[in-house]
């Protein structure tokens, strides 16, 4: 909105220097100015826009933002492993080494009752995301949360590591989940010239490789053996792995 | 080589050089045509993309310097179409030729006006990539295509300077119809604009004759072959006025 505000004051400014203004200074600078000075500056322009090409190829590479090569595998891979997860089975697979999961937070909570019970925020309520529960082997008094997220991506564009994870506290018996709020990524691109893209035979769709994917943080408990888990209200987001009821 | 062919040539290189140094003012429009495409391709970006969900927003902003080369393309119209017009004309009085010669050194100078607004306008996607790369937070440009690759460089100048020789042979015979008679002034975007409504598929097959092809010898061929056509027209034109005046 401000950046459309800003062009078109821009555009108005342009419009009226070109009409009003330019036409003046035209006509006293051409006075002075030989067809020598002329010939100076458009062999300047031309020599200036020439240098800039090697500069390119000499900037410092800085942390651009690249495009994922097998992006169709690793969709495949990460919707394998969530729909493993949905159908109550153990974890075939490590998460931290799945490819297209990745790991966006790690904490681990001493448990200090018997009964684990969840607050959910109601911006989390939405469906998006899943809470997966594992029983471990032991009764060690920790519970060790771990947050996920899918391959999220958007014309070409993997940004899932720039998703910012829920913020997880547990106090008195229960664990909460709070959103990190509304995210905002703007991304620049670049595309070829119309005189380019002539010849690679690339169109739209091609340069912005197809459409976007997006899906919900999981989140992956790992609780002691003995611990009674209530479900409450949260029955919808709430899976217990191996097959258990809770 | 006749004698007459020698003078022809040396009247024609004479007044090559000649326009050459009498018209360099017109590089300063082509300049500020190119700056403000410039402003115009990073503030309004050439497209946009936004995708989302309840908790995240992406938006894709992409860049090109498009807007460039089509409004180096306006430049070199005006250029075509002005050197036709009767003021212009009076430049070559001074030196000895006849029309054909004067015609000869128009399209010379067309043809070096196409080069360099071709080169120019290219080089500008360099120009906005530097700009991008000090004015943005790295973090949020994409790699890919960033990095300009120098033969993607070289073969959109090649092609910017065939669009261009193209579309200055289009409007140097459109503004010599217009020195024969004023009603083509109307005749021409009438006939354009006409065809364009009744005959969508037959305009879109010669469209697609020049954009559609993706083999740039044979693409270098059409252009150059349809470009010999306009200028020969130009000059036959221009000929018969001379001999009917």
């Amino acid at each position: 909105m401000r950046t459309s505000l800003v062009f078109s004051q821009l555009l108005l400014l342009i419009v009226l220097a070109i009409i009003f203004i330019f036409p003046k200074i035209r006509q006293k600078v051409s006075v002075y100015i030989s067809w020598k000075g002329n010939f100076i500056v458009a062999g300047l322009y031309l020599g200036l826009l020439i240098i800039l090409v090697p500069t390119l190829y000499m900037l410092p590479d800085k942390s651009f933002v690249k495009l994922m090569d097998d992006k169709d595998q690793a969709i495949v891979l990460s919707q394998d492993a969530i729909s493993s997860m949905y159908q109550h089975l153990p974890l075939a697979v490590n998460l931290d080494t799945q490819q297209g999961i990745y790991r966006l937070s790690s904490q681990t909570f001493k448990v200090d009752t018997k009964q684990l019970s969840f607050n959910i925020d109601g911006a989390i309520n939405s469906g998006n995301h899943q809470i997966f529960v594992e029983r471990k082997d032991v009764d060690d008094g920790e519970i060790e949360v771990s947050t996920y997220e899918a391959t999220q991506l958007v014309g070409g564009i993997d940004f899932t590591k720039l998703i910012l994870p829920l913020t997880v506290s547990y106090q008195n018996g229960t664990l909460s989940f709070r959103s990190a709020g509304r995210q905002t990524f703007d991304f620049r691109q670049f595309n070829p010239d119309f005189t380019v893209n002539q010849f690679k035979g690339q169109t739209f769709w091609d340069l912005n490789r197809g459409s976007s994917i997006f899906s919900g943080q999981i989140i992956y408990l790992r609780v002691p053996k003995s611990l009674e888990i209530d479900q409450g209200k949260y029955n919808d987001y709430i899976r217990m792995l191996n097959g258990e009821t809770p | 080589m006749s004698s007459a062919e020698v003078n022809l040539l040396t009247a024609s290189v004479k007044q090559y050089h000649y326009k050459l140094k009498a018209y360099t003012g017109l590089v300063n429009r082509l300049i500020i045509a190119q700056m403000l495409a410039l402003v115009f391709s990073y503030v309004g970006a050439t497209g946009m993309m936004s995708s989302g969900n309840d908790e995240l927003t992406v938006t894709v902003s992409t860049y090109s310097a498009s807007m460039v080369i089509v409004f180096s393309i306006f430049w070199i119209i005006t250029i075509a179409i002005t050197l036709t017009t009767k003021q212009y004309k009076k430049i070559e009085l001074p030196l000895v030729g006849t029309r054909i010669s004067g015609n000869l050194s128009d399209v010379g100078f067309l043809l070096t006006a196409s080069v360099y607004a071709g080169m120019t306008s290219s080089l500008f996607g360099v120009l906005l990539r530097i700009i991008m790369y000090f004015t943005s937070d790295s973090s949020k440009i994409v790699f890919d295509e960033f990095s300009l690759a120098f033969p993607d460089l070289l073969l959109g100048m090649v092609v910017a300077i065939l669009y261009m020789a193209l579309i200055s042979a289009m409007a140097y015979c459109t503004g010599v119809l217009a020195q024969v008679n004023m009603a083509f002034v109307i005749i021409i975007p009438v006939l354009i604009f006409g065809s364009l409504k009744v005959y969508t598929n037959f305009m879109q097959s010669v469209f697609k004759f020049y954009v559609g092809e993706t083999f740039l010898p044979l693409f270098a061929l059409k252009i150059l072959f349809t470009s010999l056509i306009l200028f020969g027209i130009s000059l036959l034109l221009s000929n018969r006025m001379e001999v009917n005046r």
